[in-house]
Order: structure tokens, then C-alpha cells, then sequence
């Protein structure tokens, strides 16, 4: 059965907490894995090393402490003295204030009332709720009798308007409303015809009026034009006349100025 | 001769002079563990007070005397943890104290407590300086196990119930704190060899 040494082992080994029996498995197991004891090697030397440092002498200090109780009994009362004198001072605060105030605070049959400022006489007479009923009762009915007379008022003059003849309106009136309505329609419609007719007549009037204005201008300007060409026309003529004139009048100079017999 | 569960019974109905004759007992040894652990004498001084001060406030929560001892320890990690926590935060090295006031304080406290070697002190101050130096490059919870075991003889289970955790844990963490204190000290070549051969 093979024997296993974990960390654990070690460091118990190392620090000699184990039993005999595991030392001894320990150490032969050790003898047996040579990494095993290797590694024990190291951490035994690092031990030894860290065991060179030694502890330092010191003069060790007296501790003195304050008495906690007293100062707590101290702090207590101190606490107790200033709860008292603020709760006396508070009490006292109020009574002056509820007194400036007219603080007041009263009990009925079935209710507390707290209350500022002077009590005021009581000058509403109280009403019981049987008395409360009655006058409402009494206000309703009277309402009840002031409605149904004016409504009666009301019917009267309704009927009585319905009764007059010259509210009734029967046939032959409405046949003449109608007539009448009717013939008025048919004139205003002939006076919005007659009225259109004459209002296009005249427009068309102007636009032919326009256009003969416009034809005549426009032959006023050819025929101006085509006097301005023929004008041009003759003056031309007339140039090529004249060129034609003073050629032939060279012409004849010079035939004239020649002599008659060359070989004489 | 008074036993230590004595005196903290009486220690815990308020008597101060009980009180500090547990201080006499338990205050080198927690000052020197919270040395170890911050590397730092005025520091130690002080969470070795803080220490005894809490122990005093404490002292009648304390149900069963046995457990002083884990107790104490307890209270004293606590503090350091805390320091630990404070000075990380303000990006502080372990060793932050001067030097010169360093080497002043070690060698007054060297000269104060054994026969006095100046070349021997001088090599002996080194080699604590350099082990101080990588026992607080530990993690804290790892830093602890070593001190308790290595230095302050608790056994698997005292320092289980120092801790408020498993005597499996407790062994790993040793393991593992061993482990990082051997690679770091073969960086600087310190062996068991090597000091035998100096000091």
C-alpha cells in the first residue's frame, strides 16, 4: 500500500505535530521519493533562516484607565438633570403659549373641541332634528305652490295667444306668399339676364373696336414701310442715272479729243 | 504563583494592576509579532498599544479564558490587517521608515539586548532587515500563518481559531507562505549554508 504525503502532512511534519506512527510513515516515505525529500529540505532551511531573526527586548508600558463606571454614572445624571430641566422649560412654554392663545379645549356629549381664540356667545338658536325636518318641509311646499301658480299663468297666456285669428295662417295666404315669392324670383332672374346681355354686347363691342384700332395701325405701318422702300427704290434709280450719265460724258470727251487721221 | 486564568478573571472585573500584569506577559510578544509583520518599529510600538488598549475594552466579552491566548493574536492581526489595508491605500511601502532613524533605533535596540559585536550586529541587522523585508511581501492572510507558527509556537488548531478558519487552510497558507520566503531568499543567495558561514 503506497503512502501519500500531501501539504498538510508536511507542515504537520515539519512543525513535529504528528504522531509516531505517521512520523515514522513519513520519514520512510521521505527516504523513498527523493523529490519529496528535496522539497522537505528547502522548507527546513527556510525555517532556519527565518529563525536567525530574534525578538527585540522592550520596555513594556503600565496601562492606566479611567474609572468607566464613575464617568458613566457622571454622564448619566449630567443626562437626566438636562432632560428634566427641558422637559420643565417645554411644559412651561406651552402653558404660556395655550394662555397667550386662549387655548381652550371643551367636551360635549360625544365629542372633544380644541379651539383658539375667545369663546363666542352662542347666539344660533339650536334646532331639534324633528323641528329641522318640519321647516324643510314647509320651505318645500311653498316652493311647490309658487311653481304650479305660474305654470298655471303660463298655460293662460299660451292659450290665449293661440286663440288670436292672427296667428293662424290658412291656405289662399300661403298660395299668395308663394305667388307673389315666385313672380318676385322671376324678375330678378330676367334683370340678371338682361344685365348679363348688355354686359357682353359691350364687351364684345370693345374687343372689336380693339381689333379695328390694332388692323389699322398695323396697316398704317406697312404702308408706311412700303413707302420708305420705294422712296428707296428711286433713289437708287436715280444714283445709277447719274453714274450712268457721267460715264457716257467721259466717254464722249475722250472720242472728241482724238485726232481725226492717225497717219497724217 | 498566580495562574493566567486568574489573572484574566480578575483583569475583567477591572483590575488594573491584574490588567497589567498580563501586559507583562503578552506585550513583547505581540510587539515583536506586530513587528515582524509591518517591519516598522514606531508602527509596532503603536499597534501593540492599540492592541492592549482593545484587549482592555474587550476583555469581559472574553468567555473562556483558555482562548486568551488566539484571542490577543486576533485582535493584534486585526490591527495589522488594517494598517496593512490603510498604508496599500496611501501607496506606502512596508519599510517606509528612514533609514538612518532605522539603523539608529536597531542598533540602539541591538546594543540594549545581547553583548554587543559591532561586526556581528551589523551582519545580524542585514539578515533581519532582508527577512522582514519578505516576510512583508506576504500576502496578509498567508504573513500571519508564518508569524504564529514560526515565531509565536501556536500549534495548526491555535492559530485555526486565531483566524476564524480551517487547520487545512491554515497549513496551505504556511506551505505557500514557506514556498514564496524560500524563492525570494535563493534570489539573494541566503541559505541555511550561507548564514552559518557569516554570522
Amino acid at each position: 500500500m503506497s503512502y501519500k504525503v500531501d501539504k498538510s502532512k508536511l507542515m504537520d511534519y515539519l512543525y513535529g505535530e504528528l504522531s509516531n506512527k505517521e512520523k515514522k510513515q513519513i520519514e520512510k516515505y521521505l527516504q523513498e521519493n527523493e523529490t519529496a525529500r528535496a522539497e522537505f529540505k528547502e522548507l527546513k532551511q527556510v525555517q532556519t533562516v527565518l529563525r536567525r531573526v530574534n525578538d527585540r527586548e522592550i520596555e513594556v508600558p503600565y496601562f492606566t484607565f479611567p474609572q468607566p463606571t464613575v464617568a458613566v454614572r457622571s454622564a448619566r445624571s449630567t443626562f437626566w438633570w438636562r432632560y428634566a430641566m427641558g422637559l420643565t422649560a417645554g411644559i412651561v412654554l406651552l402653558l404660556v403659549v395655550g394662555y397667550l392663545t386662549s387655548f381652550r379645549v371643551s367636551i360635549d356629549n360625544n365629542s372633544i373641541q380644541i379651539a383658539f381664540g375667545k369663546k363666542e356667545s352662542q347666539s344660533d338658536q339650536m334646532y331639534s332634528k324633528k323641528e329641522v325636518e318640519n321647516i324643510v318641509e314647509r320651505i318645500l311646499v311653498a316652493n311647490e305652490e309658487i311653481i304650479e301658480e305660474r305654470l298655471d299663468e303660463s298655460e293662460k297666456v299660451i292659450l290665449q295667444k293661440i286663440s288670436q285669428d292672427k296667428f293662424l295662417i290658412n291656405a289662399d295666404t300661403l298660395n299668395e306668399y308663394l305667388t307673389g315669392f315666385g313672380n318676385f324670383h322671376q324678375e330678378i332672374l330676367m334683370e340678371m339676364i338682361e344685365n348679363s346681355e348688355q354686359h357682353q354686347r359691350k364687351y364684345t363691342d370693345q374687343i372689336l373696336r380693339d381689333l379695328a384700332l390694332y388692323l389699322d395701325v398695323q396697316r398704317q405701318n406697312d404702308l408706311e414701310l412700303i413707302q420708305a422702300r420705294f422712296e428707296n427704290f428711286e433713289n437708287n434709280t436715280k444714283y445709277n442715272q447719274l453714274q450712268t450719265n457721267q460715264i457716257l460724258t467721259n466717254l464722249i470727251s475722250a472720242v472728241a479729243e482724238q485726232p481725226t487721221n492717225q497717219y497724217e | 504563583m498566580i495562574s493566567a486564568d486568574h489573572l484574566i478573571s480578575r483583569a475583567q472585573k477591572g483590575d488594573e494592576k491584574a490588567f497589567n500584569q498580563l501586559v507583562n506577559y503578552w506585550y513583547k510578544r505581540i510587539y515583536n509579532y506586530v513587528l515582524k509583520y509591518c517591519a516598522e518599529e514606531d508602527l509596532a510600538t503603536d499597534l501593540a498599544q492599540k492592541t492592549f488598549i482593545a484587549v482592555f475594552k474587550n476583555l469581559k466579552k472574553l468567555k473562556n479564558p483558555d482562548s486568551f491566548k488566539p484571542w490577543i493574536y486576533r485582535i493584534a492581526t486585526n490591527f495589522c490587517h488594517e494598517e496593512a489595508r490603510r498604508q496599500a491605500r496611501n501607496k506606502m511601502h512596508a519599510i517606509a521608515q528612514n533609514p538612518e532613524e532605522e539603523k539608529h533605533t536597531s542598533n540602539q535596540a541591538i546594543a540594549e539586548s545581547r553583548m554587543f559585536n559591532p561586526e556581528r550586529s551589523f551582519q545580524q541587522t542585514e539578515l533581519e532587515k532582508i527577512i522582514f523585508k519578505h516576510i512583508s511581501e506576504l500576502p496578509d492572510e498567508q504573513r500571519s500563518v508564518v508569524l504564529m507558527k514560526e515565531y509565536d509556537g501556536f500549534k495548526f488548531h491555535e492559530i485555526a481559531e486565531a483566524l476564524s478558519t480551517s487547520e487545512n487552510t491554515v497549513k496551505t497558507r504556511l506551505y505557500r507562505g514557506l514556498k514564496f520566503l524560500k524563492k525570494r531568499l535563493e534570489e539573494q543567495n541566503i541559505t541555511k549554508e550561507t548564514i552559518h558561514y557569516e554570522l
